[in-house]
């Protein structure tokens, strides 16, 4: 009898602590402030932005939550009501958002507050628009340029890339980079000639799209795609003209899937690299810590006859474009979008419209991270920085790239970051075993596809009347 | 008829079985059931999805998607591992469950400082001659010996167990750095070996290679197959047994030896049996129970297994090759946010389980008697 008691004791307490912590909630804190929460990366350059706009709103007090970051967290953590104000998200991941329902559609209030895609770059609007709704605005956007490294094209003894190469100008340039790395360079110490010039920087230098104008995911009768991905298997076995997925693990110390491609052509293991002009960042780190070391050891940079020896010189031209066609370049952007369920939601369009104006604009290009989402400010704070990171150039050509910008063409059947899985895999596939057929890897990628959309289809009533409307039954029926 | 003190009584545990039964009824019970009724729905974390009933199109769907059938493949074949997982915790236990007979504890004292003071130059000397990793093995092999041999079979257990209470995640970094094909320590181990021997070598990929042992085989295109050799889902079986090996499993068997009734020994003593007939007659088929409960438990967290490991080392690459149906599960509901679809998977998965395990209980259990 006496455990009974002992134990209901016990249980009494711990009921009496539960209500105890169920009442005893956290006091609010004195500032008087509104929070506002903003997933985003953790840049060094976030704090400084953050600082920015807290002074310019003395009302609102921002922080950053950079832990929650990644697509499914934030689909969780907004659906179950505990999400932030704001987030950031690609052009790849817009769709997942909005299918979720968790981005605020501002395209009316965007309007009235300058935010509205004909304000910002042309081209760029698919990054934060869907089916022609605005759901946020860009933290910063981007083209992929030609970087390069002068060291080395010096040591080898080659010409530096022209502005605007043909494609067929860009092979006999990287052909003649491996060729004369074999013969000048050390066993073991040659070089690629390039890095990243993978089958999407080719299918958009193609203005491909993987849509057609009706929403269908067209990738086995593609003449642009089947091009791109026979170009890069050709750069893979053919040419030799960049590494395999294998091969650049092999190279780098660190990092995921493709990664340290940055790392590695800062180290000169590549002659040219495809990036874009925020490299700088990590370009410019690199810089100044081999600045660093030649003081150390007493030695002036201009005093050092060996290229290589020398610290990074860099150049940079717009990516090869292909005879006969205009150059094409994929724009991409970090969106800011807000919470639609945040009971803070208006206030974070404050937030919106900072990212629009003069302050965010010139922080933004003095840590290179990119181009404004506004145009108007594309030049605002640019500094010029250390002559041999050619930041003005490569500012330059960025700008002009922007001009034959685009981005993909959207379906409401399927997202895009579902057709850079199915290709992606086939990648792989191709990677490991190079005598599959450009062809049929293709054909298994549209199959993937059409199989993913069939059960779209099916699980959504209304997206299938309008899919069995615009294509008819039989192509219905006809999906796997 | 109940009696009123059985009433009270009966009231009493319930009370205090309330908080676990109310626990168990939320977070377990319910989802489960949730799940089930879910996957004959159009279940989905997107509002444009009308959920209804869709009766069993999510289980058509999924037989006929050929992505299942080669994930289940990688499944099983990661699963082919524990046999070799099972073998190696069985040797651990048998070799743990004997001690290291050192007379004094003075005796141990000298051999542990010995084994410790000796790998200090030895590792030094490789330090200064650029074999740091090397080194670095050589001073921990030291430090381990040392340790064991101070503190004798005990301090042997807990440096086996140490993987087991190790987070998964760090221990997942640790290995992708031994797997970097450059530079990991693996790679550079093979290569040292390999050209001392004079044998021309190419490193495995590792965790970015298609290939695998069963590479040979006439797979179906979608299979990916690489080719044969090493790939990144043999690289995941061997974390695996790596991890397993001095886990719960050395434990069970650990205890399972402790219950042998030494007469059983004394007697095959008497008998002049060798050590391998004492294992082979009597070791190995007292702890037939254990070894069963083992398969059967390893199987089921074998099926349920490499999610971690697809999301924190390879995302379910190269191609495919290491997505298992836990992960596939994971980026069917959360990725594509289709659970219906996602809870379908997973009850498939669960009836897969339930009949692996009861083919165990009814040809394990036999030989388990026997």
């Amino acid at each position: 009898m006496s455990t009974t008691r002992t134990l209901l004791t016990l249980f009494g307490v711990l009921l009496a602590l539960s209500v105890i912590a169920a009442v005893w909630r956290p006091r609010s804190t004195d500032d008087p402030r509104t929070p506002l929460v903003w997933v985003s990366d953790n840049s060094p350059a976030r704090q400084a932005q953050i600082e920015a706009f807290n002074r310019l709103h003395p009302e609102l007090r921002l922080r950053l939550d950079y832990g929650s970051r990644g697509t499914q967290k934030i689909i969780l953590q907004c659906t179950s009501g505990v999400g932030p104000d704001l987030f950031d998200y690609s052009s790849e991941e817009i769709g997942a958002f909005v299918e979720a329902g968790i981005l605020w559609d501002i395209t009316e209030v965007a309007e009235g507050l300058g935010l509205s895609p004909k304000n910002g770059w042309p081209g760029a609007e698919r990054n934060y628009t869907h089916q022609g709704r605005q759901y946020g605005y860009p933290c910063n956007t981007g083209v992929p340029i030609l970087i390069f490294n002068r060291n080395l094209f010096d040591l080898l003894e080659i010409d530096y890339p022209k502005q605007l190469m043909t494609i067929g100008e860009f092979i006999a340039l990287a052909k003649a980079f491996g060729e004369a790395s074999q013969r000048k360079l050390p066993p073991g110490g040659q070089v690629y000639p390039c890095a990243g010039m993978d089958w999407k920087i080719l299918f958009s230098a193609l203005r491909g799209e993987f849509f057609d104008p009706l929403g269908a995911p067209n990738l086995d009768n593609n003449p642009a795609l089947l091009q791109a991905l026979e170009l890069h298997h050709q750069f893979l076995f053919k040419y030799r003209l960049m590494p395999t997925t294998i091969e650049a693990r092999t190279m780098s110390g660190q990092g995921g899937w493709g990664s340290g491609n940055i790392n590695q052509f800062a180290a000169g293991r590549f002659g040219m690299f495809v990036g874009g002009h925020w490299t700088l960042i990590a370009f410019s780190r690199t810089y100044h810590q081999q600045i660093a070391e030649l003081q150390r050891r007493g030695v002036h940079p201009e005093e050092i006859s060996t290229p290589t020896e020398r610290p990074l010189h860099l150049g940079a031209v717009l990516i090869p474009r292909f005879p006969g066609r205009q150059p094409g370049y994929p724009i991409s952007s970090r969106v800011a979008g807000i919470n639609v369920r945040s009971p803070r939601r208006e206030e974070a369009l404050a937030f919106l419209q900072y990212l629009a104006g003069n302050t965010y604009s010139e922080l933004l290009n003095q840590s290179c991270d990119s181009l404004p989402g506004n145009p108007g400010y594309a030049d605002a704070g640019v500094e010029a920085g250390p002559p041999a990171l050619d930041r003005v150039a490569m500012q330059a050509v960025t700008m002009e790239a922007m001009r034959y910008g685009y981005s993909f063409r959207e379906s409401p059947f399927l997202q895009l970051a579902d057709v850079h899985r199915a290709i992606s895999a086939q990648i792989d596939r191709m990677e490991a075993d190079p005598d599959l057929p450009v062809p049929g890897l293709l054909r298994h990628a549209q199959k993937e596809l059409e199989r993913i959309m069939r059960r779209n289809l099916d699980r959504n009533p209304a997206l299938k009347a309008r899919y069995i409307e615009t294509f008819g039954t039989s192509a219905y029926h006809s999906l796997p | 008829m109940i009696q009123p003190v059985q009433r009270r009584n009966l009231g009493i545990a319930l009370l205090f079985l309330a908080p676990n039964l109310i626990g168990f009824l939320l977070f377990t019970l319910g989802p489960i059931l949730i799940s089930l009724g879910g996957s004959f729905t159009s279940w989905s974390l997107k509002p444009s999805v009308p959920l209804r009933f869709v009766g069993l199109q999510n289980y058509v769907d999924l037989l006929s998607d050929p992505n299942f059938y080669f994930y289940l493949y990688n499944t099983v074949y990661l699963l082919t591992g524990l046999p070799i997982s099972i073998a190696g915790s069985l040797a651990l236990a048998v070799l743990l469950s004997s001690r290291l007979n050192l007379q004094t504890s003075r005796a141990a004292l000298i051999l542990s400082l010995t084994a410790a003071l000796g790998s200090l130059p030895v590792s030094g000397i490789l330090m200064i001659s650029g074999s740091g990793s090397t080194a670095f093995l050589v001073l921990a092999l030291g430090v381990i010996t040392s340790l064991g041999l101070y503190f004798n079979s005990i301090g042997y257990r807990t440096f086996y167990y140490l993987p087991h209470f190790t987070a998964g995640a760090s221990t997942i970094l640790l290995w992708m750095q031994l797997y970097n094909p450059s530079f990991g320590l693996i790679n550079q181990s093979l290569l040292a070996l390999c050209e001392f021997l004079g044998i021309p070598f190419s490193p495995p990929g590792w965790l970015t290679s298609t290939r695998s042992l069963l590479g040979f085989l006439p797979l179906p295109a979608h299979f990916n197959n690489g080719g044969f050799g090493v790939g990144a889902r043999e690289a995941i079986m061997i974390m695996t047994i790596w991890a397993s090996v001095g886990g719960n499993n050395m434990i069970l068997y650990l205890a399972g030896i402790s219950n042998i009734p030494p007469e059983l020994y004394e007697a095959a003593d008497i008998d002049g049996a060798s050590g391998w007939q004492r294992f082979r007659h009597i070791t190995f088929p007292q702890l037939a129970p254990t070894t069963f409960f083992i398969v059967v438990m390893g199987v089921i967290s074998g099926l349920q297994g490499g999610f971690e490991q697809a999301k924190l080392m390879t995302e379910g690459g190269p191609a495919g090759t290491t997505t298992t149906l836990s992960y596939y599960i994971y980026t069917q509901g959360f990725e594509l946010l289709d659970l219906g679809y996602g809870a379908a998977v997973s009850w498939v998965l669960f009836l897969l389980m339930m009949g692996i395990t009861l083919l165990n209980w009814r040809y394990g259990n036999r030989h388990q008697n026997q």
